[in-house]
């Protein structure tokens, strides 16, 4: 078994006879299963680490319940689109795009309109 | 991080299911910000990266039934290699307070090693990096990862291999 057949072995974390000659004669790939497994342990004590939360909410009133449209808000920026429109039952209309500042994204603003009583 | 209001998307919904998205989120919230900071390396883009993934889940919500986890890891993975893309991909790990513990030394040596290993993951091909974050620090089988990143399980095995062997030897090189 050569030292590449080996590596990949215990990359897969195989065992075998022949595995286990290879690492009695080769001290470089003794140091790799070392290391492999004190990686183990280092990819475990990552997985339990706390993350902060997303600043993602569903909320209700951005736009007028009139309108009953439902948003998606996060925490990040304040921007706005202020223009009058007339928007027919039915029909999409483009209400506006708004630059966000500092970066290159934007927030294109689309609505529809259903007329319930 | 920001604190004030920003309207990213506004979409009408005929029959929401709010209920169903925030039982969902606080469920898998932390797996898909861990999962996105260990593929982005830095936690500003896996706030973003985050964000968007669940944007995502909002707009498809009737698409998807049962356990949603496959779903979420595989829109994190596609959402954070658009972000790769799109941005020079600069993979410096935040810094981190270490865990109080008893054994101070081997508390230092352990965080020294995540350390290089979030460096390490920066210098892996994006399909390696990708099994290997869901293989090695979300502990999902084999199997699951090649469902998620739609290839065989032998490819995810050789992946896996040869990631790891990757990062063994440039955590042993720079330690």
């Amino acid at each position: 078994m050569t030292c590449q057949d080996c590596e990949f072995a215990l990359g897969c974390e195989q065992s075998s006879d022949a595995i286990a000659e290879h690492l009695r004669a080769c001290p470089a790939c003794r140091q790799l299963t070392d290391d492999l497994l004190a990686n183990a342990e280092a990819f475990e004590s990552m997985s339990a680490e706390e993350m902060p939360r997303v600043p993602v909410k569903v909320g209700r009133p951005v736009l007028p319940a009139a309108i009953g449209a439902f948003a998606i808000a996060a925490v990040y920026r304040s921007m706005g689109i202020k223009t009058s429109i007339d928007v027919p039952e039915g029909q999409k209309i483009v209400v506006g795009k708004s630059s966000v500042p500092g970066g290159d994204d934007a927030l294109i603003l689309v609505l529809s309109v259903k007329i319930v009583k | 991080v920001a604190t004030e209001e920003l309207a990213l998307s506004i979409l009408t919904r005929t029959n929401p299911r709010d209920g169903d998205f925030e039982r969902i989120m606080s469920h898998h919230e932390r797996m898909v910000v861990s999962t996105a900071y260990r593929l982005l390396g830095r936690m500003d883009g896996a706030r973003d990266a985050s964000q968007e993934v669940f944007l995502r889940l909002f707009k498809h919500l009737d698409r998807i039934h049962g356990d949603p986890k496959a779903w979420l890891y595989r829109v994190t993975v596609n959402v954070c290699n658009d972000h790769l893309r799109r941005r020079v991909p600069v993979m410096l790990p935040d810094e981190r307070q270490a865990d109080p513990s008893p054994d101070a030394s081997r508390t230092l040596e352990l965080d020294d090693r995540k350390r290089l290993l979030m460096e390490g993951l920066a210098m892996l091909s994006k399909r390696e990096r990708a099994a290997l974050v869901l293989r090695d620090i979300e502990g999902l089988s084999t199997r699951e990862v090649a469902a998620i990143l739609d290839i065989e399980e032998v490819t995810v095995r050789s992946q896996i291999s040869v990631a790891r062997v990757k990062l063994a030897k440039y955590v042993r090189n720079r330690k």
